[in-house]
């Protein structure tokens, strides 16, 4: 009997262990196929005008944020303390890591790294990340610090991104112009393959061993390697995926996405942008200098309409010159706009135009008319020609320009534009310093404002080491903006990013950033 | 047949005001990717927009890129060519060179480069087209002009003291005529298919206004659920092409005297 | 013959710096330049012009070209302003897949155009004439990146068979060299058509069927052979003229050629790489010239070049 009851207690124990894998534990191995729809410039962070998820695979940063609350937390950077004046901050490096290389990464890495980044002969697109940096000084192999010329409050937004991804100090010096082709650094996979204009392959590094507290694998990632292919057209990317070629489709526009959401066979990712879609008005235009037409586009706009016809419900609608996950949004601001179009007809007729007999309004024989200079995207096109059915609607007549990136950045330079609808993204309200400070209407002020009040505040926060703060400065900032105008914030459209069923694990944090080291593929 | 598929299209294209029941620009967001219906004979896209409307009023823009880029390319490659023929020697060489330079260019990389130059819009899409067809038709209008040149009653028309106008006038563009005409409506497809093209990268027309590259473009992204939205103009831009191709091969046909 | 072919080849050095010229000329006429690109929003101006001056763009035009056609003449195409990468490494990595594309859509145009056209010649004004030719104009009249699509829903979605972009399998170079390849068969059918008809009618073919000679060989022995000659000149103007018209196809196939490194080129304002890109197209397309001409005289014995 007993010998009995306890064969059948083995057979059980037996039976179980044969059954676990299939109830949920992670499976070592397979690819992770993932696509893109062009070439990354170069895979080196410090030739890269904007971060590709295939550099967060290849590099890790001393701070990141936590996929769930969105915090900064620890990555390679154990611990930091901040100096009293907020100049200086020492950060206390996790012991341990090596670069794909194998070389240690240390103090001299962090050094290095920031070294190369701010030197004008590395022509560096990220440089001003950093801000005001002084120096980095390394009393020891496991402390970095940093010391800074003024307090620099975004500092943090900027060590998590993957600009300021740790490279290794060894590789710089063998490689040199070269580490974009062959790079090296200290992330979760290192690199195995780039065809130009085909795909670019990684592997797991066995030795990676501080992936961030988040995760429930705090070592190599399970997945053997992620492959990156590089397809520049929308609807075949989509193919590409219902047929299970791709792992994971990410950053899908809307007209795609919605149909892959609809037919319920994949998990959806719903990322909001740390940015969105604005109508920026040139205020040196006769058109737009009187404050009052810029008000009234700002009320004649139907925000909820572009976002369930131009973008298939997949948005918000953007109250402040800030998307709502931009850290320094501030909710329920008084001057923020709504649908009014009312409003926008007395403002007008306030500011001396009438309504003219087709519809548009009218002052001393010349229409209400503007032209915005657009890229040809999808979802930007999309959305001018909502905009344009309603600014007609309020007898304002825009016309549409698709104009491609490099042309539309050199014109508007010199402020030969009215209008143009584009987007911007960014973690950090600081980046609103580019984009209205008086100071930068040579480059990326593209809308030509000048406002002391403005430009005093945006100083501000860039000083104001204090969280909350410098939150009331932006807060005053945003109002300020928004009564100006020189902007009209249109729609910020979720990241949408689908997976296939059986790819598990798999997560997005608030930034849209990939993250892979607890995902595993069970087919 | 090639003939009865052009002038219907010119039919529609003329009457589009009429055969159009709605502004081809007008939205409606609440019928946005409606299949084929009475209220819409054809659909519409997805911002509601009529999609019968838009193609009678979009080929009002196709066929005239079509037809003005043509003229464009046949006003200055004919004269070239016959220059080249005609007069021979160091001419002949430096036009020819310079045509072969030309035509060493991607044809859609000049249209691009040009499009680049002068910026978007119907008018530059219209003389980018029309300037990288001009190496082709001089070419040919050469090649037609040489084995005229040398046939006895040019000679005859020379030595009794005619002018040069009257000759090349009255003997040489008879000649140069029939494959003009025929390479003509041959390039007329070509022309539609790159302004389709330089649409397609938003290089063309600029929206909201109807053209079909644009239209099948704009569609293409709701290929699966809505395969009507760029088929329908698809079809249309192929029947045109083709129909004007029909007609330059009838016309190929019909005028050439070898064949008779 | 071999003076003439030296000739040909001396005739490249005008050709290719004119065109040199052209394209110089046609960048800097263009707004945007590529620093911008490179650095976006986020540079300051000092680093632009820092970065403008590392890459020689703040001289004079003419030094700067003069600089550009002495590097060339010791082999040296410069380095892409964006990766950094040698252009001679940009173009090498991807001329081998353009010219595999190239070559697999000249195999299906002359299949497709050699069979429609000669369906077309034989049943002469018959209903197969008609049909023959309207499919093979279907080539040309369909819009590539729609009919590119059609192709991969059908075939790479609905039927499974093959993959729908890439370039990693022998499978992925069918869809794209389809799409590309009936463009240039409808040309090549239309050219066979008319070829053929027109020897078709000639008296020795009259001759060679009184002595009894078979159908199909009569068709191939003179008519095909004759045929060869005009159809040769177009495969030469097509294989050129390919490169320019890959660019869509490339782009909806995901396929790694130069017409998309061209064209990135161009909304990337890479100088270098736009330079290179269009001196080896049009070397190219003088090069497979020559080669016709000299395949001309090669097929038709009356064909000399002193």
């Amino acid at each position: 009997m007993l010998r009995m009851r306890l064969a059948c207690l083995l057979v059980l124990v037996l039976a179980l262990a044969v059954a676990a894998p299939s109830v949920g534990a992670p499976i070592r191995g397979g690819t992770l196929n993932l696509v893109t729809d062009s070439d990354p410039p170069s895979l080196d962070p410090h030739k890269t005008p904007s971060g590709v998820f295939v550099h967060a695979l290849l590099y890790d940063t001393l701070v990141t944020a936590d996929k769930n609350t969105g915090n900064f937390i620890p990555e390679l950077a154990d611990s930091w303390t901040i100096g009293a004046d907020g100049r200086v901050i020492t950060f206390k490096l996790h012991p341990g890591v090596r670069f794909h290389d194998g070389t240690p990464f240390n103090s001299q890495a962090v050094r290095a790294t920031i070294e190369r980044l701010i030197n004008p002969q590395t022509a560096a697109p990220g440089s001003s990340w950093i801000g005001p940096i002084d120096r980095v000084e390394t009393p020891d192999d496991l402390t970095a610090r940093f010391v800074f010329k003024q307090p620099y409050a975004p500092i943090f937004s900027s060590l998590r991104i993957v600009f300021l991804g740790m490279l290794s100090p060894a590789a710089i010096a063998k490689l040199g112009p070269n580490y974009g082709q062959t790079p090296v650094g200290a992330g979760p996979y290192k690199f195995r393959q780039w065809i130009p204009g085909d795909r670019i392959v990684l592997d797991r590094d066995p030795d990676y061993a501080w992936a961030p507290k988040f995760y429930k694998n705090r070592g190599a990632p399970y997945v053997d390697s992620v492959v990156t292919r590089i397809i520049p057209d929308e609807s075949t990317r989509v193919i590409a995926f219902q047929r299970g070629d791709l792992d994971v489709l990410p950053a899908t526009p809307a007209a795609q996405a919605q149909q892959l959401i609809a037919s319920g066979k994949y998990q959806v990712f719903r990322t909001p942008q740390d940015g969105g879609l604005y109508l920026g008005l040139n205020v040196t235009k006769p058109i737009f200098s009187d404050i009052r037409v810029r008000q009234a586009l700002g009320w004649a706009i139907n925000r909820d309409e572009v976002v369930d016809y131009a973008l298939e419900k997949l948005a918000v609608p953007m109250d402040s010159p800030l998307a709502p996950t931009i850290w320094g949004y501030a909710k329920g601001l008084k001057n923020a706009y709504h649908y009014d179009p009312d409003r926008a007809r007395r403002l007008l007729a306030e500011a001396g135009w009438k309504p003219g007999p087709d519809g548009i309004f009218q002052k001393a024989g010349q229409p209400l008319a503007f032209t915005v200079w657009t890229y040809p995207l999808e979802t930007n096109v999309r959305i001018a020609v909502v905009v344009q059915t309603q600014l007609k609607k309020a007898g304002v007549r825009m016309n549409i320009e698709q104009i491609e990136p490099a042309a539309l950045l050199a014109r508007t330079a010199s402020g030969a534009q009215d209008a143009i609808l584009i987007s911007y993204g960014w973690p950090d309200a600081d980046i609103l310093y580019y984009f209205f400070n008086s100071g930068r209407m040579a480059s990326t002020n593209r809308v030509h404002f000048s406002n002391p009040d403005v430009d005093r505040l945006l100083n501000e926060g860039r000083v104001t080491v204090d969280p909350a703060k410098r939150l009331e400065v932006y807060r005053q900032l945003q109002e300020t903006l928004l009564e100006q105008a020189p902007w009209i914030p249109i729609a910020s459209p979720y990241t949408i990013t689908l997976a296939q069923p059986w790819v598990h694990d798999f997560y997005e944090d608030k930034y849209g950033d990939l993250l892979t080291d607890d995902t595993y593929i069970q087919k | 047949m090639g003939a009865f598929l052009i002038v219907g299209l010119l039919l529609g294209a003329l009457l589009a005001p009429y055969v159009a029941r709605y502004d081809p620009t007008a939205p409606h967001f609440n019928l946005r990717l409606q299949p084929p219906s009475a209220a819409f004979p054809l659909g519409t896209d997805s911002f509601g927009r009529d999609i019968l409307s838009r193609l009678v009023y979009g080929g009002r823009i196709s066929l005239t890129v079509g037809a003005i880029s043509v003229v464009i390319s046949f006003a200055v490659g004919v004269p070239l060519g016959i220059a080249a023929g005609y007069y021979g020697g160091r001419l002949d060489d430096v036009i020819m060179r310079t045509v072969d330079v030309w035509l060493a260019f991607p044809g859609l990389l000049l249209a691009i480069g040009i499009v680049a130059v002068l910026g978007p819009g119907l008018q530059n899409v219209l003389l980018a087209i029309g300037i990288s067809g001009v190496p082709g038709v001089c070419r040919l209008v050469r090649g037609s002009v040489l084995p005229v040149k040398e046939e006895a009653y040019v000679e005859v028309a020379r030595a009794v003291g005619g002018s040069e106008g009257r000759i090349i006038r009255v003997h040489i563009l008879p000649n140069v005529l029939a494959p003009v005409v025929v390479l003509l409506t041959l390039r007329l497809g070509t022309a539609i298919l790159t302004g389709v093209g330089l649409s397609f990268l938003g290089l063309g027309v600029q929206p909201p206004a109807a053209e079909w590259g644009a239209m099948v473009s704009e569609g293409r992204a709701y290929l699966q659920q809505a395969w009507w939205v760029s088929t329908i103009p698809g079809i249309a831009i192929f029947l045109s092409v083709m129909g004007v191709n029909v007609l330059g091969d009838g016309l190929r046909d019909a005028l050439d005297p070898r064949l008779h | 013959m071999h003076r003439y072919i030296a000739q040909r080849l001396l005739q490249l050095v005008p050709v290719l710096l004119s065109v040199s010229i052209l394209v110089f000329l046609m960048i800097h006429l263009v707004p945007g330049d590529p620093v911008q690109v490179m650095l976006q929003d986020y540079g300051s101006a000092e680093q632009a012009q820092a970065l403008r001056h590392t890459l020689g763009l703040d001289r004079p035009l003419p030094l700067q070209f003069g600089l550009f056609v002495w590097r060339l003449a010791h082999g040296d195409l410069g380095r892409s302003i964006r990766t950094g990468r040698p252009v001679a490494s940009e173009i090498a990595l991807r001329l081998p897949y353009t010219l595999r594309l190239t070559a697999a859509s000249m195999v299906v145009a002359i299949a497709l155009g050699l069979v429609f056209g000669t369906l077309a010649a034989i049943h002469h004004r018959r209903l197969l004439d008609y049909a023959a030719t309207v499919v093979a104009l279907a080539g040309i009249s369909l819009p590539s990146f729609w009919f590119g699509l059609v192709l991969i829903l059908i075939f790479s979605y609905y039927l499974r068979w093959l993959p729908p972009a890439g370039a990693d399998t022998a499978g992925s170079l069918i869809l794209p060299a389809v799409t590309l390849g009936t463009g240039a068969a409808s040309i090549i059918a239309r050219l066979c058509r008319s070829s053929l008809l027109e020897v078709l009618r000639q008296e020795f073919i009259r001759t060679a069927r009184a002595k009894g000679a078979g159908e199909l060989r009569v068709l191939y022995r003179h008519g095909l052979r004759n045929a060869l000659i005009p159809m040769l000149s177009i495969v030469g103007l097509q294989f050129a003229g390919l490169l320019g018209g890959a660019v869509i196809v490339e782009s909806v196939f995901g396929w790694p050629g130069l017409g998309r490194l061209a064209v990135d080129a161009i909304f990337n304002r890479d100088i270098p790489v736009i330079q290179g890109v269009v001196l080896v197209a049009a070397a190219i397309f003088v090069a497979v010239n020559l080669c016709v001409d000299l395949l001309y005289a090669l097929v038709d014995p009356r064909i000399r070049y002193v």
